[in-house]
């Protein structure tokens, strides 16, 4: 389950978009300034744009500046552009189109919100520790990870695999991963420093979005699991030996190992 | 800098980010405002969406859901005028991604690639081909090496010879079990080709060599014709054009679609035109025209005749093919018409009449120009600096001399102008 931000001031694309988006989670924006506060404050994980939501402004450049902005968090464009438009929104880096002939099919706009999600940080996960840990635990992982923006606890994540929270942290001890509560502090961290990653969030609004009652607090968290301060890890390189650090405290076997 | 800038200026997506399938939108790229274009690869592009839809999804859609975005795909050609180039391949490649079956949809779009790329669309052809190879993948190696193949020659074309010959020895790789003859047999001529294009002629004649000896091998008819078929095409462009003539009339006598040996026995006779074999080439394209249908099929050997009639110095002929061409040239329509004005342009200034030539290539230029077709326009636009400075034909006659033919090429062209009308009269077969 996901938040999608979405932008269409159309009703009928409204409720197409409603009917496909299934278990997802619909917050709606009504302009592009909108929109882009939306993913600031929220822990959006994909976005779905009227291209021509605010008739005077160039759909194509808002793209773009979205982009720029939220660079992880894909953009579908929803539409009929002529080739031009097409071409510069592709360009301006949509990853992917809605097109008008094809908003009577919730199918197909499922695909392509399922196909939006696959860079989203619980595939990533998912990727990054397959066949590294056993199969039990990277699901453990994976639904914990799914629901780290619904801001999940211990006692939901237990109840989710319909084990008493004791259960829950023998069934760790025994996967070797580390205690419940130890995991989402690490997934909540996992997310904070992959968000910020996008310039257009502060450390403030990914706290807030985590669930911390401040950024200091976050900053601590950070300090708990991997050591150092939130603003030096804004580089993709600290995310990623972060993400080998948490495989490391998971017992994940080496990369290529047996 | 102006809003629209802002984007113009940046660089294009890597195809792993961009949208699925948008790649055949950089063809648009530097001429954005270039309306026509834009069309033309906004079609490809929602042509394509259904095959990649199936690739992603390991061919595993909802049929209703596949069935409904073919036929809104279809709706959009139907209500296309009809006179777009290319909307009956785009109906009948439509109509294999609606069977959702691997090969078949792998195959139509390796068909649409080669359409593109003939009009030098080769952005959009690569962004087909690697489509069907990923389509190929869920059908057999021998697909998957044809549209190895396919790319190899795109990439050889825009320039790109160590990638080109990367997918050429992928192809070659891919059809080495003996049911891929034919795909095996096109993969090793194009690596030839490339060999050729290279300079590296040595190397292009041996590979040429030992597919002429393993096609000779296969006892099977249809793969033989297939190869022969291969290498007649390959050594054409390769500029082996006696191994061409050779294997082209072997192939001939082995094919049994119409429409295939119409369009070998023309290859054929632009060889025998090549190695200046006027007589085999001329009966070849007065059996072609006379067995054609309408203008669209009768202007090629029509132009071509005429050509012929100016390589051989006949100024009588080549004036009365000439005006008989032009006659079937002026019913096409606009999009198809100037490939044969730049043929006619061309032999009337090696005639010497600078005039018409210059006037047949301005009318390349225009059409070309609002077909969107720059390969086209470049060839048309050489001719008309040729043209316009009165040159009498010289410089484009000294490209055409070509070593003597050997004597069994002779002997050859010989039996193939006393049998070309045989090999295209339908009720033969």
């Amino acid at each position: 389950m996901a938040f999608i931000a979405a932008l269409l001031p159309n009703e009928a694309d409204r409720s197409a978009l409603m009917h496909a988006a299934g278990e997802h989670r619909l917050l709606w924006a009504d302009s592009w300034r909108g929109l882009n506060a939306l993913v600031r404050d929220r822990p959006i994980a994909v976005v779905v744009t009227d291209l021509h939501a605010e008739p005077r402004k160039d759909g194509a450049l808002r793209v773009f500046r979205f982009a720029q902005r939220f660079p992880l968090t894909p953009l579908v464009s929803w539409g009929d552009p002529d080739g031009r438009e097409l071409f510069r929104i592709g360009k301006a880096g949509a990853r992917d189109i809605v097109l008008t002939q094809d908003t009577a099919d919730a199918a197909m706009i499922s695909e392509v919100i399922d196909a939006s999600l696959a860079a989203t940080l619980p595939r990533v996960l998912q990727e990054h520790l397959r066949g590294r840990v056993d199969d039990a635990g990277l699901e453990l992982i994976t639904v914990a990870a799914e629901r780290i923006a619904d801001g999940i606890q211990v006692p939901e994540l237990a109840a989710t695999f319909r084990y008493s929270i004791s259960t829950l942290e023998r069934r760790c001890e025994v996967m070797q991963l580390p205690t419940p509560g130890r995991l989402l502090l690490w997934l909540r961290v996992l997310f904070g420093l992959r968000w910020l990653l996008e310039e257009g969030r502060s450390v403030e609004s990914v706290a807030s979005q985590l669930g911390y009652s401040s950024g200091a607090a976050f900053r601590r968290a950070i300090k708990a699991t991997i050591g150092g301060r939130p603003t030096p890890l804004r580089n993709a390189e600290a995310f990623d030996q972060a993400l080998e650090s948490f495989a490391h405290e998971c017992h994940a076997t080496a990369r290529g190992g047996s | 800098m102006a809003r629209y800038d802002r984007i113009a200026a940046l660089p294009l997506p890597e195809r792993s980010h961009a949208i699925p399938g948008w790649c055949v939108m950089r063809e648009l790229s530097g001429r954005e405002r270039d309306t026509e274009l834009a069309n033309r690869v906004r079609l490809y592009f929602l042509v394509l969406r259904p095959v990649r839809r199936l690739v992603e999804r390991g061919f595993a859609v909802p049929p209703d859901s596949h069935d409904r975005q073919v036929a809104a795909m279809r709706a959009a050609l139907d209500a296309m005028p009809t006179t777009t180039p290319g909307l009956a391949r785009l109906r009948s490649f439509l109509s294999a991604v609606s069977t959702r079956a691997p090969e078949r949809v792998a195959l139509a779009t390796l068909d649409v690639a080669t359409m593109a790329e003939a009009r030098s669309h080769y952005e959009a052809a690569s962004e087909f081909a690697l489509t069907a190879l990923a389509a190929a993948a869920h059908a057999n190696p021998g697909v998957e090496a044809r549209a190895s193949t396919v790319l190899a020659r795109l990439q050889r074309k825009t320039g790109h010879w160590s990638d080109a010959e990367r997918w050429s020895t992928r192809a070659v790789d891919l059809a080495a079990p003996p049911s891929f003859r034919a795909a095996w047999a096109h993969a090793v001529t194009e690596l030839a080709t490339l060999y050729h294009v290279r300079s590296a002629q040595s190397e292009a004649v041996s590979l040429l060599g030992r597919v002429r000896k393993r096609v000779a091998e296969w006892k099977d008819e249809l793969l033989l014709a297939d190869g022969a078929e291969a290498l007649a095409a390959t050594a054409l462009a390769a500029g082996h054009t006696e191994v061409a003539v050779h294997e082209g009339w072997f192939a001939l006598h082995r094919i049994n679609d119409t429409e295939r040996r119409r369009r070998l026995l023309l290859s054929v006779a632009d060889g025998l035109r090549t190695l200046r074999l006027f007589a085999g080439a001329d009966a070849c394209y007065s059996a072609l025209a006379q067995t054609a249908v309408g203008p669209a099929e009768r202007a090629a050997p029509l132009t071509r005749a005429a050509v012929s009639a100016a390589e051989a110095g006949d100024l009588a002929s080549f004036r009365e093919r000439h005006d008989r061409s032009m006659h079937e040239v002026l019913e096409l329509q606009d999009g198809h018409r100037a490939g044969f004005l730049l043929e006619l342009g061309r032999a009337c200034v090696l005639t010497g009449d600078g005039e018409r030539g210059l006037a047949h290539a301005s009318a390349t230029v225009r059409l070309a120009e609002m077909h969107g077709d720059p390969c086209l326009q470049a060839h048309a636009q050489e001719l008309c600096a040729v043209a316009s400075a009165h040159h009498d034909g010289a410089i484009l006659a000294g490209r055409h001399q070509p070593p003597a033919p050997a004597d069994d090429t002779r002997e050859l062209a010989a039996e193939i102008a006393a049998g070309a009308q045989r090999v295209v009269t339908p009720s033969r077969r």
